[in-house]
């Protein structure tokens, strides 16, 4: 028996290892963030909290970690809701369910280069598609900044994440809808419920686990997004734009302040735990357990 | 008053495959009426259009004489009860049974007490507050019970609702719905597979085969007058014995030839068959129709293959060379497996059926 348990041990050995360092490369990054170092040279002075104490008294901090929570909010809802609702609608299609969900998914499957690039494009002032479109139907385009209005761009970028995501949802919510009993909705159908008393009264009560894989795989999206933010707008206009992520790649890579840049990925660490765990505990509690 | 009438109902599924032929049932108010058969055989699409989550394909389906194959489930005043129950896992008891009125908009006062009266005709008060996952199989197809009961539906349909039950549990739950039909007297159609649960509970059968009616009649009519070979072997438990004979003149007689064994026909079945003489016919004789000679005598002899003890009763397989057959005795009657046994048929109680058609020949 010991053999046999030793043996059954031995094959979690490269999870084991990945894991280690990455638990490793946190630990190594928590105390870079304690010192002040470029990140070439092999010396570095050891500055207590000094990174972090001047981190949060930076107003582009706050400003950054304000538009993350932006995002989050923005963002997790509408693309969870929208997922849902699409996916209840395909549950009750034959084949073309199919063909929508390919097309639904797709997005997916682009990197976030292309879709940064696509959409960027599409919001361009003069060239752009939404602008054109706009014009073929005789709006006033000429105040229609998109990415460049510093009150909107954060909304255009988070619905191309939005473009992006939305499939994803779907596929997960049309798996927890399909694993769902069909005598539970005929049930329903007898007594009398309407197809949306049916779709938030029955279905999305007894999907939480999608709910859950859904909203926990976007918050941690949300949490480190930035090729979005690279691509689109560089953090523009000003920092109307900046994410937590972005911020860390300047201050690391452009700055070269390596000492501040993993304090600023500490916290980002740190905002997704907050976010995700407790969030997690909850939901699988009251989704999944329950 | 609630009448259920199917009229020519078919059922063909995309692709063309043929669920339900030509179906013609009378259902009358109050009436316990089960659809039993094999599965596949269409029971359960035959239910499925009565409470309109199927399609029909073609005929008419009445209940309280208005015709509704194009009325949605909710407005035919059925309920149903499911196999598996089909409860609401994230509400409670309460708000499962409850559901049904809410959306028709009673007042909360009627809600609550038509939930606590069929709670307690259920026996299931206690339970009110939980949620079906705290739930035995048993409790959970009470609660799906009661979830139609709050209704007050004009016809109760079940899609055999005891098949997931332990068989303790299911006959008494098999002994509870026939209660609650006395209670309510309302119009029951009742779907299984278990000749058993036809037998005990139906005002009425109806025996479907490949998707179409072989008979419909009470139990007893049945289990003594089944029209074909199908329905007398699915009817009755251990099922008849179908022993192929050649028919014979002999001296004025007509003898039946199973090979090893001749048995001399009545006067009223040697002039009803006597046209066959010449001829292969099926005899069909029930277990308890098959009786011991202990003596030997000229009955079938048979070697004893199976012996089941069942205290009341002994169920006896045994074989000829040429057929399979059971036979019930008394518990006082031993025998050993590989015994010579002699068996009488009670010949009056016999039935004849067609080889071809496999119809009932009457005699």
């Amino acid at each position: 028996m010991v053999f046999k348990k030793s043996y059954g041990f031995a094959y979690l050995t490269p999870v084991l290892v990945l894991t280690g360092i990455l638990y490793l490369m946190i630990v190594w990054n928590l105390v870079a963030s304690l010192t002040v170092w470029n990140g070439i040279l092999p010396t570095w002075k050891w500055a207590g909290f000094a990174n972090y104490l001047n981190l949060f008294s930076l107003e582009r901090f706050w400003d950054n970690l304000r538009h993350n929570v932006i995002w989050l909010v923005v963002f997790i809802v509408p693309t969870t809701f929208l997922g849902f609702v699409l996916a209840d609608f395909f549950s009750a299609m034959k084949r073309t369910e199919v063909v929508f969900r390919q097309i639904f998914l797709y997005p997916m499957a682009l990197s976030y280069i292309v879709t940064g690039t696509l959409w960027a494009w599409m919001y361009d002032p003069s060239s752009g598609l939404v602008n054109s479109l706009l014009a073929a139907f005789h709006v006033d385009v000429a105040r229609l900044g998109w990415i460049a209005d510093p009150n909107i761009a954060i909304y255009c970028m988070i619905v191309a994440g939005f473009w992006q995501y939305v499939g994803f949802a779907v596929v997960v919510y049309l798996g927890a809808i399909r694993g769902l009993p069909t005598e539970m909705f005929e049930a329903a159908r007898l007594d009398g419920a309407s197809r949306v008393r049916v779709m938030f009264g029955i279905t999305f009560p007894n999907v939480g686990h999608g709910t859950l894989i859904t909203t926990t795989m976007l918050a941690i999206f949300t949490v480190k997004t930035f090729d979005l933010v690279y691509i689109m707008t560089g953090g523009g206009p000003g920092d109307h734009t900046e994410v937590l992520p972005f911020l860390m790649y300047q201050v690391a890579y452009s700055q070269r302040d390596f000492g501040m840049g993993t304090a600023i990925s500490t916290v980002i660490l740190l905002f997704a735990a907050i976010m995700v765990i407790p969030y997690s505990n909850w939901a699988i509690k009251k989704w999944v357990r329950e | 008053m609630a009448t259920v009438e199917l009229k020519n109902i078919g059922k063909v599924y995309e692709g063309g495959v043929r669920a339900v032929d030509n179906a013609n049932i009378t259902v009358n108010d109050r009436e316990f009426v089960v659809f039993v058969g094999p599965s596949g055989c269409g029971k359960t699409t035959t239910l499925r259009m009565v409470a309109g989550l199927e399609d029909i394909t073609e005929g008419e389906l009445y209940i309280d004489g208005n015709l509704v194959n194009d009325v949605p489930p909710k407005d035919r005043d059925i309920a149903m009860v499911f196999q598996n129950y089909a409860l609401y896992p994230h509400m409670t008891v309460y708000d499962n049974m409850a559901f049904g009125l809410k959306i028709r908009k009673y007042p909360k006062a009627e809600i609550q007490s038509r939930v606590k009266e069929a709670a307690g005709v259920l026996e299931i008060e206690e339970l009110l507050d939980r949620k079906p996952k705290a739930l035995s199989g048993g409790q959970r197809q009470r609660v799906a019970l009661g979830r139609a009961i709050v209704r007050k539906p004009k016809v109760f349909l079940f899609d055999e609702p005891l098949s997931n039950l332990d068989a303790k549990l299911r006959v008494q739950m098999r002994a509870e719905i026939s209660a609650l039909h006395t209670r309510l007297q309302s119009t029951m159609i009742y779907v299984t597979h278990d000749q058993v649960e036809a037998m005990t509970m139906a005002d009425k059968i109806v025996v479907m085969k490949s998707g179409v009616i072989q008979q419909i009649g009470t139990p007893l009519e049945l289990y003594n007058n089944p029209a074909n070979r199908f329905v007398a072997g699915f009817i009755g438990s251990p099922p008849m014995n179908f022993i192929t004979v050649k028919l014979r003149e002999e001296a004025g007689k007509l003898i039946a030839d199973e090979g090893d064994s001749q048995i001399e026909l009545l006067p009223r079945q040697a002039a009803a068959v006597k046209n066959l003489a010449g001829k292969d016919v099926v005899l069909g004789i029930r277990p308890e129709d098959l009786i011991y000679d202990d003596k030997g005598g000229r009955g079938i002899r048979t070697r004893v293959e199976v012996i089941e003890p069942l205290g009341a009763s002994t169920h006896v397989y045994v074989s000829t060379k040429k057929h399979q057959l059971i036979s019930v005795v008394p518990p006082t009657i031993q025998f050993k497996v590989g015994d010579e046994a002699v068996f009488h048929p009670i010949l009056d109680r016999a039935r004849f059926f067609d080889v071809e058609t496999e119809q009932t020949i009457p005699v």
